[in-house]
Parts: C-alpha cells; sequence; structure tokens
C-alpha cells in the first residue's frame, strides 16, 4: 500500500504513517470504553467491540509490525496460529457461556451445568432421588456402626473443600456440620438425601453419579458422626436446632 | 527497505565481528533468520495466550466465591494502562524507523521513551495485583477466576517484563555501537515481540476487561 516501502535506493521514514496510525489506535479504544457507557447499545456491544478489537490488532500487525507489506513466509507462519488461536478461544466459549449467544451460535449444554440450571430456574423440575432406606433403618444403621472410616476418607476428598476438613463449616460456602443445627434435616436419611439430590441455588451440588450409592450412605454417616463435636472455630448455628 | 536491500547493504559492509552475522544474513528464502525465527516464536506465542484466554473463558461465572470480577475491574486504571502500552507500541515503531533511517539519535530516544512506557505499565499491573488480592481478597487460590485471571495476566505482565528486558539490552547494543543501522533487524525483531504484547493486551482488554461491563 505505501510505495517507500519498495523503494530500495533510500530508507523512506514512515514517522507520518505510524502518527495517524498511533490517533486512529487510541480514538478506537476511547470508543471502545465510551460505548460502554450508552445504554441503547447493550444489546450490540459484544459483537461491535470484537470487531473495534481485531481492527486494532489488524492495525498493529500491519503497520507497525509491517506484516501487511512484508514476505509471505510471516504472514503464513504468525497468522496460521493466530486462527488457530482464536478458533480455539471461539469454540472454546460457545462451550460454555449462554450469554455468549450473541454469536449467533447456541452453545452445547455440558453435564455438569445442570445444576447451574437449576439455580437459575431455567431446568424443569428434575426428578427427586429416594434415599435406599428408610428412615428408621438408617438410624438402626448408624447406631449400629462404629467405624467411619470409609466415609472419613471420601469427606476428606469432596466435602472438605466446602464444609472444611473438620467439619467445622466455611463463610459463604458450608454449613458447619459438627454443631446440632440442620438446614436441610439432621437424621441420616435426611443427610443421604441432602447428598443425593443437592441443594438447588446452593453450592452443594448432587452427588448422584460423583460418588457411588455405598459412598454416599457412608459419607452421610461419617457426617452423622460429627454432630455435637463442635470443633473450635466452627460456624454459627445455621437452620434449625435438632434435639440430641 | 525490503529484505533483499538489507542482505546487500550487509554484504557491501563486508565483515562481522560481534558474531550475529548469521542471524542477520538472509537464509534460502530470502529473509533475515532472526526475523522469521522471531515471527515463528510468535506464532507459538498466539497459541500459548489463546489457551491461557479460552481457559479463562472455559470457567468464567463458573466460581463457588467471590469476588466476581466485575467487583475487582476498574475500567478507569485499566484503560489508563492499556493507553501507555498502546502509545508504547507507537515509540517502538518510531525507534525501528529511526534504526532504519540511520538516525541513532531518535533510536535511542525512542528505545528509552518504550522501555519506561512497558515499566509503567507492569507498575500499574503491580498495583492491580496488590489491590486485588490485599483489598478485594482475590488471591490465585481463591476461586476459578482467581487462578485463570491471574495466570493469564500474569504470563502477559511477564512477557512486558522480559520485553523492558530486552529493549534495555537493544538500547545498550545501539548505544555502544555493537548495533549499526546495517543491522536494524535486531532492532526490528525485538520490536516485533514488543509490538506482539501489545496485540495480546489489546485482545485482554476488549475480551476480559470491557466484556465483563457489556454483558
Amino acid at each position: 500500500m505505501n510505495p517507500a516501502l519498495h523503494d530500495v535506493s533510500g530508507y523512506h521514514s514512515h514517522v507520518k504513517h505510524y502518527t495517524r496510525t498511533a490517533v486512529i489506535l487510541t480514538l478506537i479504544t476511547a470508543v471502545e470504553i465510551a460505548i460502554l457507557y450508552v445504554p441503547v447499545l447493550k444489546p450490540v456491544l459484544i459483537p461491535v467491540m470484537t470487531v473495534l478489537a481485531i481492527q486494532k490488532l489488524a492495525m498493529v500487525v500491519g503497520t507497525f509490525m509491517h506484516l501487511r507489506d512484508d514476505k509471505n513466509v510471516f504472514r503464513l507462519v504468525f497468522l496460521a496460529p493466530m486462527l488457530m488461536a482464536f478458533l480455539m478461544i471461539w469454540v472454546m466459549t460457545l462451550l460454555v457461556m449462554p450469554h455468549f449467544e450473541a454469536f449467533g451460535v447456541g452453545y452445547v449444554k455440558l453435564a455438569w451445568q445442570k445444576s447451574e440450571d437449576e439455580r437459575s430456574g431455567k431446568a424443569a423440575a428434575v426428578a427427586k432421588l429416594e434415599p435406599f432406606k428408610s428412615v428408621e433403618e438408617y438410624e438402626q444403621l448408624f447406631a449400629a456402626t462404629t467405624d467411619f472410616s470409609a466415609g472419613e476418607k471420601v469427606w476428606a476428598e469432596r466435602c472438605g473443600a466446602c464444609h472444611r476438613a473438620d467439619g467445622g463449616g466455611m463463610p459463604g460456602l458450608g454449613p458447619n456440620m459438627t454443631d446440632d443445627c440442620y438446614i436441610h434435616g439432621g437424621r441420616t436419611h435426611d443427610l443421604v438425601n441432602t447428598i443425593l439430590n443437592g441443594v438447588p441455588g446452593k453450592a452443594m451440588v448432587s452427588f448422584k453419579g460423583q460418588l457411588t450409592d455405598e459412598q454416599i450412605e457412608q459419607v452421610a454417616l461419617y457426617a452423622r458422626s460429627l454432630r455435637g463435636k463442635n470443633v473450635a472455630n466452627g460456624k454459627a448455628c445455621e437452620g434449625e436446632k435438632v434435639a440430641n | 527497505m525490503s529484505a533483499t536491500a538489507h542482505a546487500e547493504e550487509h554484504h557491501g559492509h563486508g565483515h562481522d565481528d560481534h558474531g550475529h552475522g548469521d542471524l542477520v544474513e538472509n537464509n534460502y528464502m530470502k529473509v533475515p533468520n532472526v526475523k522469521l525465527a522471531m515471527w515463528t516464536f510468535l506464532g507459538s506465542e498466539c497459541m500459548f495466550f489463546g489457551s491461557l484466554i479460552a481457559t479463562y473463558f472455559f470457567y468464567l461465572d463458573k466460581s463457588i466465591s467471590g469476588p466476581l470480577p466485575t467487583e475487582v475491574f476498574s475500567i478507569e486504571i485499566t484503560s489508563i494502562s492499556t493507553f501507555v502500552l498502546l502509545m508504547s507500541s507507537y515509540t517502538m515503531a518510531l525507534a525501528v524507523d529511526g534504526m532504519k533511517a540511520g538516525n541513532i539519535g531518535r533510536t535511542k530516544q525512542m528505545l528509552a521513551l518504550t522501555a519506561i512506557c512497558g515499566a509503567i505499565f507492569v507498575g500499574f499491573q503491580v498495583y492491580e495485583f496488590w489491590h486485588f488480592f490485599h483489598e478485594k481478597g482475590l488471591a490465585l487460590q481463591t476461586s476459578l477466576f482467581g487462578s485463570t485471571f491471574y495466570t493469564m495476566t500474569g504470563f502477559h505482565g511477564a512477557h512486558v517484563s522480559v520485553g523492558v528486558i530486552w529493549l534495555l539490552m537493544v538500547l545498550s547494543l545501539v548505544h555502544n555501537g555493537k548495533i549499526k543501522p546495517e543491522k536494524a533487524v535486531m532492532v526490528e525483531s525485538a520490536g516485533l515481540y514488543w509490538h506482539f504484547v501489545d496485540i495480546v493486551w489489546i485482545i485482554i482488554f476488549t475480551f476480559v476487561y470491557l466484556f465483563e461491563f457489556a454483558k
């Protein structure tokens, strides 16, 4: 585009060209920020900003990096991977982000997003799973159990991250399991129920499929055994106090 | 100036006593080796930053605890640092232009200015990370957002820091006469790296910061 670049007899300075480019780049950036504050543009902001960003990128690569007037081999080794990188970002984004539907392509729903939809009330009610045994059977099972080590292992791997390793609970996350307060019931049957079905709208997801049915029972028994231990610095009582 | 003209000029001056004759020499594709190497490296860097940005998006809004991106980002501060980095690309282009035109004085000024702009950008990032960590409670291990955000922008900041060191080295080589105008391709290659770091930020600034307020 600039004949001076092909002039081999002497170097022709491009300062004016660079200055013009820098001014345009600054203006585009200013526009990008300014349109954030225009409410009517909200529905088209993401596509418009994408176009503006790609335009800036093209100007820096084409003018400052001279790719526009340079050898084909440079374009090949640089633009091909860049295209692949953008494709990767695009595909990964479409896979998981519903609010990126502005690009015009629907997103593929992943299995683990189900609980998120339940949280926002989008999905139809999912069939509730029933605990494997009756309330009485679980009470008898808990009374007869002396070894909770299998459940303790599952707890350490899957529950401790939110309910704390010692069961004391975490602010904004899992409640204290060592006091005698329960939000969704404190019987072993209730605990199996909560682990099986999760709590829609909370970080407590359904562990059906993530743990075996046996593991769910083991960890419920272990959680039941924590009641009344009242570990140090535990989270304050949440839900209802139960009689021991 | 075309690559061919480079080679002619280089051979015209005959000898090379600084050891990078093989770098500035044209290869069988009639392009300087150092420039081809730099473009190829930058191609691989596209994939590197592409995967970091893709990972950030993949895990966006999947954190189970705060703070949220909109609670920590400051458009005002990031706009200023973005502007500084954008301008450093301009001064870098002027430095390469000065070198090709044989204007050593302008080249040195512009290289120094570019390095200063880069250092200011890194300074802004240090402030940002400090603010996020100490005042907003966002650490690398806080959430998926913390992990992916710090990894992505941290690697970008590291690239800017490496670029600043590289520019200062080029500046000292130009100052000591170790890089002469006929080897302008050595400055040009450093410039390609610098502009690349700028375009990565153009994408991160728009996709990561601005999109957050546009949704």
